[in-house]
């Protein structure tokens, strides 16, 4: 196994040096040069935004957004603090906004040499130090939160302390705080195991904490984790506002990784037994990870997200109902709304999104399949990158041929959705799960009607939030997940009723016209900032927080 | 996850515990070793030839020989820990594809180091008669040659390609030396006769080495170059293994340059009172290198796979903590069991010190500083046995410093003897040894009563050091 490991870390090595042979090949890419000139630097912000894996070397949904973010409020500074687990230099996706004035990286595994702080373990103060850092560490990691870290981090900050800068995770204090955790929480287990995951998250946590926190006025992470530690950093020593904006639940997302990771060994055999307690691996990382969240909700003045749904999670893990908002993100309206509809083609429904597993696209062709029962004309497209997931596209494939769709279904790629939507009658998701997906805001504001899974903000988007007044009405249907035949019987009633049909996307555009254009998206941020004392003259919202990744 | 965060198990990776443990312990002693192989071949020449030829033609053959060991073992001591390092994380690793690339860059290092060395030395230096220049060039860099097969016999184990290597080229060299000798040969010729032999010893064990590792060196420029970077890696274990070697010599150095100090015919420097009663004290410790070397192979080596299966195996730190400690206790134990017949064995030599010296021909006055020697080469042993055992859980700063202190004691007190009288001689060389010793064994201690914290703590941070293996 140990051969095994070292070969991964050569792959890993190789990947590293390759990287930064490219960085060298594009140091003289203006665009590049321009990051360079802002890293470090120590400029003060209005606001200091706190990322982790994503911006700006990763693309996706939330690093798109965050350029977003910072371009529509463009009478405001920004600092970029983004947590990698290697602080190598990459390429980055983005160009630099004219507003952003600084960028730091964290790597949180980049743990430094070596150190021999803690050598002398009986030495009195060492010691005393020792046994309150496992304690705060257990009841950390138990149910603790802020509370508790802000104990941790004082210990860390106070020079008095000993604690060395550098090297604080390879000094023989820490093998000691990793040793005593092992012995109090879970003696059965692993150690090789608990050693490495303990080193990981201990070894993120602080160097989270020995990290220099940038100037700004206000803070603001877009999720929980190692990020949101930082945030609760910020909010201890700053005493500066702190906010949260999630898209997707961070602690979630963590746990379904951790509860499927196969490289965590299982090392209490509870067999059938549903009552073994005992402590293990998985647990470890998953009450890490939680202990993470509740720290940085209770640290965050106001903490936002897309959706009504994911508030309950918010919640659930810990966050106080009192600071909670929903901030949706929004589109370009008038993109859509101003697309002009055309007659004379048969009855077509869509759906937009990859062809990938969790969007459900079996459910999807099922539907169809019953649907044409009723209706001898109709058309179907699957819009959306088809190769992300090349063996679920054969299934699929293979499921047309068996349902003997061929003749009425269409895979169409990656398409212009402004191209289609003309000729589109309905928009039909199937997904297993979503956060809020764009597609909906984007067929309402073009005025047609959707139908969709209960997932995500789906049902908010179709049928209005709860607290929406005067209350709109439905701008299509929900259905059940995986339930062909109640996303049949949606599509037929909506297909074979057309009044109902087009009443049904008019409210859908009412909706979206409303609450989910990317203008007041961007103004709600600004509210948000303003509600926390960071305020600019007049910002003017632009755009809408896909259009750059199209 | 959808756009954030990165993966868990990137940084959740976790690094081979023992990359860098590799079975290298042997090979530790196979480097401490070969000073043995120096007197072995300076005395067996000393006491067949020596009633032919005279002392004083004699000496200058044997001081040519005495520096020809010294010069190449300290020249190539750095490529020769090195080389054995790389072969040993091969083995590690289960790739043997490039021993021979190794072997090959380590001879064309080790002969390059060891010519420039003998220049310096030979003829810079000391300006020796030219007429010796070329075989005492020749038999240096052969020598230099012969301590790097010498390596990797010792990394495959072929124990009985060095025996028989030794064995028929040493008693080649010896009939040819005596022959020659007797044929009225000069201290010349008789350098050239040995070297015969030498040849002989140094193609065996190659032989033996080539014939388990076949493939052709298709890129030698390349296979140069993977040992630099892996030297500059590694820079640590160079130094410690080069300082090591000048550390052995230190004492002998200063007596030379000292008025104790006799220059020669050929133009080098003796001295020869303190050298052979020197020489012969440390013969006396050849069992105790012989049953640590046991101890390692049988003993603490089978132990380290336990311990290291265990922890791969998903042990608890109270199994892994009760592993390092027998550990720990068969090491100390195993090396106090060797100090103590070693002991009883110093004593009997102690005082049978006057009748080994009467056999041997030497002065009267020699009988101290035999005696003293045998003390200093008993903890030189203890010295020896754990900076080795350290350098085999790698912790090749503590071998580093270790080495550092020996050279600088052994130096320092030998200066300081000389301004003594004369029965003080051997005393420099004795503080040193007890010194440094204990010292080595107190940070052995240590570090085994850490060990698993060292073991975790170096695979922690110090995984990459296999990289070169790529």
């Amino acid at each position: 196994m140990a051969l095994m490991e070292n070969k991964k870390n050569k792959q890993k090595s190789v990947l590293v040096r390759r990287s930064h042979q490219r960085a060298a090949d594009e140091a003289g890419d203006p665009k590049i040069a321009k990051w360079h000139a802002i890293a470090n630097k120590d400029a003060k912000a209005d606001i200091c935004l706190i990322v982790e894996g994503c911006y700006p070397f990763v693309r996706g949904g939330v690093s798109t957004w965050l350029d977003w973010l910072m371009r529509n409020q463009p009478d405001l500074t920004f600092s970029v603090f983004a947590i990698f687990p290697f602080s190598d230099f990459r390429k980055a996706h983005y160009e630099v906004p004219d507003n952003l004035v600084s960028f730091h990286q964290l790597g949180l595994q980049d743990l430094g040499k070596e150190s021999s702080f803690g050598h002398k373990i009986d030495n009195k103060s060492v010691k005393q130090l020792h046994e309150e850092m496992t304690t705060d560490l257990l009841n950390l990691f138990d149910v603790g939160g802020l509370e508790d870290f802000s104990r941790l981090n004082a210990a860390i900050q106070d020079p008095a302390s000993g604690i060395p800068k550098s090297g604080f995770m390879n000094s023989p204090f820490a093998w000691h705080l990793i040793n005593s955790l092992y012995e109090r929480k879970m003696p059965q287990a692993s150690f090789l195991h608990f050693f490495w995951a303990a080193r990981v998250l201990l070894g993120g946590m602080f160097a989270i904490m020995q990290s220099d926190i940038p100037r700004a006025d206000l803070y603001h992470t877009i999720s929980t984790g190692y990020a949101g530690l930082l945030a609760a950093r910020a909010k201890l020593e700053m005493k500066n506002p702190v906010l949260i904006s999630e898209h997707g639940i961070y602690s979630n997302e963590r746990r379904i990784e951790i509860l499927m990771a196969d490289w965590i060994a299982d090392t209490v055999d509870t067999g059938l037994s549903l009552q073994d307690k005992r402590f293990d691996l998985r647990d470890l990382w998953l009450r890490a990870f939680d202990s993470y969240g509740r720290t940085c909700y209770q640290a965050c003045d106001e903490i936002t997200t897309l959706f009504e749904g994911n508030q309950r999670i918010q919640e659930y893990l810990g966050a106080p109902t009192d600071r909670m908002h929903v901030i949706a993100n929004g589109i370009k309206f008038e993109n859509f709304s101003s697309l002009e509809k055309q007659e004379g083609h048969p009855p077509t429904i869509a759906l937009v999104g990859r062809v990938v597993p969790i969007k459900d696209i079996k459910t999807f062709l099922r539907a169809v399949s019953i649907a044409r029962k009723s209706i001898d004309d109709l058309s179907a497209l699957i819009m959306g990158p088809t190769d992300e997931d090349e063996d679920y596209f054969e299934e699929c494939r293979l499921l047309v041929g068996e349902l003997d769709l061929e003749s009425c279904l269409t895979f169409t790629g990656n398409v212009k959705l402004t191209d289609y939507f003309p000729q589109t009658d309905l928009i039909v998701l199937s997904s297993l799960s979503e956060a809020q997906p764009l597609v909906l805001l984007e067929a309402g504001a073009a005025a047609i009607p959707c139908i969709a899974t209960d997932v995500g903000s789906c049902r908010e988007i179709i049928e209005g939030r709860s607290d929406e007044t005067p209350a709109i009405g439905a701008g299509g249907i929900v259905t059940g997940l995986v339930d062909a035949v109640s996303i049949a019987r949606a599509i037929v009633e909506l297909l074979t009723d057309s009044e109902k049909r087009i009443a049904l996307g008019k409210t859908l555009q009412t909706r979206v016209d409303r609450y989910y254009r990317s203008e007041q998206s961007a103004q709600n941020y600004k509210a948000l900032y303003a509600r926390h004392g960071i305020t600019s003259a007049q910002s003017d919202p632009i755009g809408d927080p896909r259009e750059q990744d199209r | 996850m959808a756009g954030i965060g990165f993966k868990l198990q990137k940084i959740a990776r976790q690094q081979g515990l023992f990359s860098g443990f590799s079975a290298y312990g042997h090979a530790a002693v196979i480097v401490a070793g070969p000073w043995i192989f120096t007197i072995i071949a300076v005395a067996l020449i000393s006491i067949s030839t020596e009633k032919r030829l005279g002392i004083e033609s004699l000496a200058n053959f044997r001081i040519v020989l005495i520096y020809a060991f010294a010069l190449s073992i300290i020249a190539t001591a750095p490529v020769v820990i090195i080389a054995t390092r790389m072969v040993s994380d091969m083995f590690h690793a289960r790739s043997f594809d490039r021993v021979s690339h190794v072997l090959f860059a380590a001879l064309f290092f080790g002969l390059l180091l060891t010519g420039l060395a003998s220049f310096l030395v030979l003829v810079v230096y000391f300006n020796i008669d030219r007429h010796y220049l070329p075989p005492a060039i020749f038999i240096n860099c052969l020598i230099a040659l012969i301590w790097i097969v010498l390596a990797f016999s010792g990394a495959i184990r072929d124990y009985a390609a060095i025996t028989i290597g030794f064995a028929v080229g040493l008693s080649i060299s010896i009939m040819l030396a005596i022959w020659s000798a007797g044929r009225g040969g000069q201290p010349i010729d008789l350098l050239w006769a040995f070297s015969v032999g030498l040849c002989f010893t140094f193609f065996w064990i190659l032989v033996r080495i080539l014939r388990t590792f076949q493939d052709a060196i298709q890129a030698p420029f390349s296979a140069l170059r993977l040992m630099l970077r892996v030297t500059r890696q590694h820079w640590i274990l160079a130094v410690g293994s080069l300082i090591s070697m000048i550390a052995v010599w230190a004492d002998k150095f200063v007596m030379w340059i000292a008025p104790t100090g006799e220059k020669l015919a050929v133009g080098l420097v003796h001295a020869p009172i303190y050298d052979s009663a020197m020489f012969l004290a440390y013969l006396v410790i050849i069992p105790s290198l012989a049953s640590f070397m046991i101890h390692i192979e049988t003993n603490f080596f089978l132990r380290f796979k336990v311990l290291h299966k265990a922890i791969e195996n998903h042990a608890t730190l109270k199994q892994i903590e009760d592993l390092t400690r027998q550990l720990a206790t068969s090491t100390q134990k195993g090396l106090w069991q060797i100090l103590l017949v070693q002991g009883l064995f110093c004593l009997l030599a102690i005082f049978m010190a006057p009748l080994i010296i009467e056999h041997f021909n030497f002065q009267f006055r020699q009988i101290s500083i035999f005696r003293i020697g045998i003390i200093g080469a008993l903890f030189q042993f203890l010295f020896l046995a754990s900076s080795s055992t350290l350098l085999f859980l790698n912790q090749n700063k503590d071998y580093l410093k270790l080495q550092l202190l020996f050279l600088f004691l052994n130096t320092v007190f030998t200066v300081v003897t000389l301004h003594f009288e004369s029965i003080y001689l051997g005393y420099g060389y004795l503080g040193a040894s007890v010194v440094s010793g204990l010292v080595a064994y107190l940070l052995l201690e240590n570090r085994l009563d850490n060990l698993q914290f060292h073991i975790f703590h170096m695979a922690a941070t110090r995984s990459g050091e296999n990289d070169w293996m790529r």
